[in-house]
This record gives C-alpha cells, sequence and structure tokens, in this order.
C-alpha cells in the first residue's frame, strides 16, 4: 500500500512539472484598427495625402484575411486562430477575433492578407457575410482568352479625391491567374506561460501605405492591371500592417 | 412477530364485520378513458383512444448551385401544407378590404412576380409611389421592400395587407373571412394544427409559399450547366457585365445577380422624392439609397428602378453608360460620375443581350 502511494504521488509530481506542455486558459483578442499616417479615417473630407500627392477620403474599407495564426517559435506547432475574417470599416462586429484557449509557449502571430489560390475560387464560401460584397467573378475573359479575377476579392478601399465626385476603387484581388495574396507577420512576441492572463492585440492598418513607397495611383478602376496589382502587394508586404500589444 | 399476527388478525376482524363491502372491479389506468376512479381491482377493460399526432410533410429546397443556404426562419419550417395554402391566399382577393385585390394582383407570374406598371393601384384607386419588385429567389434576401424596412418575409407580408393604398383591409377583418371559410379553416388546420386563424399563419403560409418562388433555370444558367452555349455577343455582354468595363457585377454579382445591399446609383443630384434607406435609418448617409434588385428574369420587370422611371433595358444602360448623378451618397462605385462607362453601341447590345440571357421561360410560362 505504502508503494502504491508513493507511485502515485511520484506521477502527480511529475505531471505538476511539465508546466509547458499545459493547456492554461488565456485567449488572444485581436481588434482591427485603421488610420492613415496615423491619423483618424476621414469620411468626409479629403484631407490625406497619398505619396503621388492626391488628396481623398476613405468610404469603403472591407478586407479578407485568411489561416490567421499563432506560430511556436520553436516551430513544433501552430495554433490555428481562425481560417478567414472579414474586416468590414462599417460594422464594427467585424473589428475583432476572439481565440480558443492558447497552450503555453512563445508565439509569432501570421496571416494571409486575403485568399491564396487555393481556396480563393468562386462560391467557395457562399455561407459567409462576405460572400456577395467581395465576390469577384471567376471567368475567361471570352477575347483574350485570360482567366479574368477570381473568387473573392481581398480589398475594396474605396472613396472620393481630388473632388467629391470622381472616385477611385482600390480594389485587390487575382487578377489574370495570379495570386496576389501576401503572408504578414509580426516580431511581437506573444509569450503564454501558467501566469498570463488573456492577451490583447491592435492589428493596425495605415491606409496611406498601400499608395507608397512603391507610387499607386489612385484610379477608377485597376482590377485587370497586373502592375497595379503587384505595387499593392509589395506595398502591403512592406507595412501596411503592425501588431500592437495592449493588455497582458 | 406476535404483533404482527395479532395485527393481521384485527384487520381481517374488521373486513369481516363489513356486511356491504363490495370490491369494485373496472378499469384502474388513469390513462385509459375509461378510467374507473372507484375501481379497485383492475379487471382488463380499460380502453384507449387513438391519438394520431399532427403531422406535415416537409417541403424540401435544394440550393441551387453556387446559392447560399436559404434563410427560413426556425418558427416557420416549409411544408407542403404550408406552402400550398400560401399559394391559394397569394391568389385569393380575400386578404383585401372589397374583395378585389390580391397579392398576384400586383405581382403578376409572367413578370417574373412584378408588375409592368410604374406603380401599382390599390383597392382605392390609390397609386403606390414605388415599383413592385420582382418576386423571386426571396429566400435568399437578407432585408425586403426598396428600403429594406423588413428584415422577414413574415414581417413583410404583413404590411400590404392593412395598407391604405395597397390591400387597405384590417387584420380583424381578414381573419374574420378565413375563419367563416371552412375549407380554410381546413386548410389550416392541415398546416398549421390550428383551430381558429390568425394573422399570424396567414402571414407565414405566404411567407413559406413565396420561399419556393425560385428562378434558377435561364440561359445562363443551363450555359453554366454546360448544356448549351452562349451566343457571341451574349459571353461578350457577360464579360463586360463582370469586369469593371461595365462594371454590374459589384452590386449585381453572384448567382443571385444582387448583393442584399442598399446603394445610390446617382439616378438625382438633388431634390430627391424618395429617401430610401434613410427613411428606416434615420441615417443621412442612407438617402437616396434603395436595395439592390436581382437582374434574373429582368427582361419581364420592367419598368425599372425604385420609381420604375426606366421603361426600358435600353434606358438603364443608358443611365449607366452616361455616369449618373452626383448627390453626397452616390456609391464610390459609381466612379465615372457625368463621363460613364463609354460603352460602344454594340457593347451596350451585348450587355443587353447578356442580360436577357438570364430570362427564365420555363420559369415565367409554367
Amino acid at each position: 500500500m505504502k508503494n502504491l502511494l508513493s507511485v502515485v504521488f511520484l506521477a502527480l509530481i511529475l505531471i505538476s512539472c511539465g508546466s509547458d506542455q499545459e493547456i492554461n486558459d488565456t485567449k488572444i483578442f485581436l481588434n482591427f484598427s485603421h488610420n492613415v499616417d496615423g491619423n483618424p479615417v476621414s469620411t468626409d473630407d479629403l484631407s490625406h495625402t497619398n505619396l503621388a500627392g492626391e488628396n481623398y477620403n476613405v468610404l469603403t474599407l472591407k478586407y479578407l484575411i485568411s489561416d490567421i495564426k499563432l506560430i511556436s517559435n520553436e516551430k513544433d506547432h501552430e495554433k490555428i486562430i481562425k481560417d478567414v475574417h472579414f474586416v468590414d470599416l462599417s460594422d464594427p462586429s467585424t473589428m475583432f477575433i476572439e481565440s480558443d484557449i492558447i497552450e503555453n509557449g512563445s508565439y509569432t502571430l501570421q496571416f494571409r492578407f486575403g485568399l491564396d489560390a487555393n481556396t480563393n475560387i468562386a462560391d467557395n464560401f457562399t455561407n459567409e457575410n462576405f460572400h456577395t460584397t467581395m465576390q469577384w467573378p471567376q471567368m475567361i475573359d471570352p477575347n483574350s482568352g485570360m482567366l479574368m479575377g477570381g473568387g473573392y476579392h481581398y480589398m475594396k478601399l474605396e472613396g472620393s479625391y481630388n473632388n467629391d465626385s470622381t472616385f477611385y476603387n482600390t480594389h485587390t484581388g487575382p487578377t489574370m491567374g495570379m495570386d496576389y495574396s501576401f503572408l504578414c507577420s509580426f516580431d511581437v512576441p506573444i509569450n503564454i506561460n501558467n501566469s498570463t492572463n488573456n492577451l490583447e492585440y491592435a492589428i493596425e492598418m495605415n491606409i496611406n501605405n498601400w499608395y507608397g513607397p512603391e507610387v499607386v495611383n489612385l484610379e477608377p478602376a485597376i482590377m485587370m492591371n497586373m502592375p497595379t496589382q503587384m505595387n499593392l502587394m509589395m506595398n502591403g508586404m512592406m507595412g501596411v500592417f503592425n501588431l500592437q500589444g495592449l493588455l497582458d | 412477530m406476535n404483533r404482527g399476527i395479532i395485527i393481521l388478525l384485527v384487520v381481517l376482524l374488521f373486513f369481516s364485520c363489513k356486511k356491504d363491502l363490495i370490491i369494485v372491479e373496472g378499469c384502474t389506468d388513469q390513462m385509459a378513458s375509461n378510467w374507473n376512479a372507484t375501481a379497485l381491482y383492475d379487471d382488463g377493460c380499460c380502453l384507449y383512444d387513438t391519438i394520431i399526432p399532427f403531422q406535415t410533410t416537409p417541403y424540401n429546397i435544394i440550393t441551387p448551385f453556387g446559392f447560399p443556404d436559404m434563410i427560413i426562419p426556425e418558427n416557420n419550417p416549409l411544408t407542403v401544407e404550408g406552402v400550398q395554402l400560401g399559394e391559394k391566399l397569394f391568389n385569393d382577393p380575400i386578404l383585401s378590404a372589397d374583395n378585389t385585390l390580391s397579392c398576384s394582383g400586383c405581382h403578376i407570374k409572367a413578370n417574373s412576380f412584378s408588375e409592368n406598371n410604374q406603380y401599382s393601384t390599390g383597392i382605392d384607386n390609390i397609386e403606390g409611389f414605388r415599383n413592385a419588385s420582382a418576386l423571386i429567389n426571396l429566400g435568399w434576401n437578407t432585408s425586403f421592400n426598396w428600403d429594406g424596412s423588413v428584415q422577414t418575409l413574415e414581417e413583410q407580408v404583413f404590411e400590404p395587407v392593412t395598407n391604405p393604398i395597397e390591400m387597405h383591409d384590417t387584420w380583424v377583418n381578414v381573419e374574420s373571412k378565413l375563419n367563416s371559410d371552412t375549407i380554410y379553416k381546413n386548410l389550416f388546420k392541415n398546416a398549421f394544427n390550428i383551430d381558429y386563424i390568425d394573422s399570424i399563419h396567414v402571414v407565414k403560409a405566404i411567407a413559406q409559399f413565396e420561399r419556393t418562388i425560385i428562378s434558377v433555370d435561364s440561359k445562363y444558367d443551363k450555359w453554366m450547366r454546360q448544356e448549351l452555349q452562349l451566343s457571341p455577343s451574349e459571353l461578350n455582354g457577360f464579360a463586360i457585365f463582370n469586369s469593371e468595363k461595365g462594371d454590374c457585377f459589384h452590386c449585381h454579382g453572384t448567382e443571385m445577380f444582387m448583393d442584399n445591399d442598399f446603394h445610390n446609383n446617382g439616378l438625382d443630384a438633388n431634390n430627391f422624392a424618395d429617401l430610401g434607406r434613410a427613411n428606416i435609418t434615420n441615417n443621412a448617409d442612407d438617402i437616396a439609397k434603395f436595395k439592390t434588385p436581382t437582374l434574373r428574369n429582368i427582361e419581364f420587370t420592367a419598368p425599372y428602378m425604385h420609381d420604375g422611371r426606366f421603361s426600358t433595358l435600353e434606358e438603364v444602360i443608358e443611365h449607366y453608360n452616361s455616369g449618373g448623378n452626383y448627390s453626397p451618397t452616390v456609391d464610390p462605385l459609381m466612379k465615372k460620375i457625368g463621363v460613364g462607362l463609354q460603352l460602344t453601341n454594340t457593347e451596350k447590345q451585348d450587355l443587353i443581350n447578356f442580360l436577357k440571357a438570364l430570362s427564365d421561360y420555363n420559369f415565367l410560362n409554367n
């Protein structure tokens, strides 16, 4: 009997020592925020100026990010937070993601801006709230024989520029069969241990960074424009988003 | 032990002294229809009523290709009995005060359940102020009426019955008329298991029927199913529709050919006769915004726009081709205000030919 008690006691000690493998109750909260060079987004005055010197406001901002996950810094595991998330500047309910419980470890946050080619297929998300507003018809141009668009926009950024009645549509997405989605990962360390409370972060988008350093002009239509889509992707990769810790 | 025997003997003595004692036999099961409360001994004579549970026949909707799952309220599932009743009510002028106007009076099947008049006329010969919407594929709409004033079909059906410029009836009167009709009494009993017909079940039945009005068998659909080929002109129109050249798809996209959203498409610069969505939200940002209609069967739903101002598809295309008018809430998708799409005559015709490929003749004629 004494032997049995000793074995049980030792087993309890061993389990308690494995703290790195424990699952605690820590969650990650991601809040989406948007600014133009640090200023609040203007929906009225053409108070923003891009690298090309064009003045503009923002009337519509909708975008998709996908494969949102925490990657263990030891590269031994990943935690998917959400497969696809739709952000709509006019809908506060889209500005927030809550993860499941995250196990202890040190992580890096990563997501894809837009949808990759394997996912971005017409009618792949018919029951999602973004299906109608973000769809981008997937079809072969009967004249050129080339694939036009396909599946869903990555982003719809719209507003007025130069004067109130001139509109730009910065719409990004797959173009002529090319996948212009890209990965965003952040150096901000995310450490979770037994004493960690829920963690809250802001994913901040500086809208003006879509238009530089590669100069992108505000234009009414860019959907079939591969060089512009490429420049937008480059600008996006170079720093449209950053991650800011809010609470620990 | 001895004490127990003594008690037993006393009891036996007591009963033996009661000469009038009768042990009543009968049904002792309280669940039986002939349960005898005085019976002490069950003689096996219990009778039971045969209870037939209320049953309806499920009406299954097959989700068309590329459509989301239909939005069906949990408290109003589709049944064959409910749908049939709803169709009868939809076509019956009994819902109007003078029994002259039915839902189908303004929503005519040959017109994709809209009508060719600019405005509909109610029982008092008063015209409305908006064009009757086509009633197809409604089960995939997230709001109803041009201004999105209601979020469910059930709510929508409530309105025209009592609207003074439409059926101008009262629900008390409608309920009275329906409850004095034995055919309706039976139909409502079969559909909903109710003995008194009320407005809630009237709108439920009509909403069920409206959810079954599905049109997805146009030439375009057959082309998508690879059953036939579109003409070169229709194909070119499809490309214009789905590119920023025509830029129709941003509002009329997906297989539903609508986006369940509200837009100001630049019809007027000012002096808006109808504030549209702003009437519901009281938000100045919504002035002159109206719900995007589906383009399926658009060939047969003239006149066009919320106020039926355009008589032909050619006029509609010309509106976009010339760019429309600026106002503070005009949609940024109307990106060439005053300039327009600048389509050639051939391109405009190609676009119209594609729009006509969205006509579902099987639906309209059968």
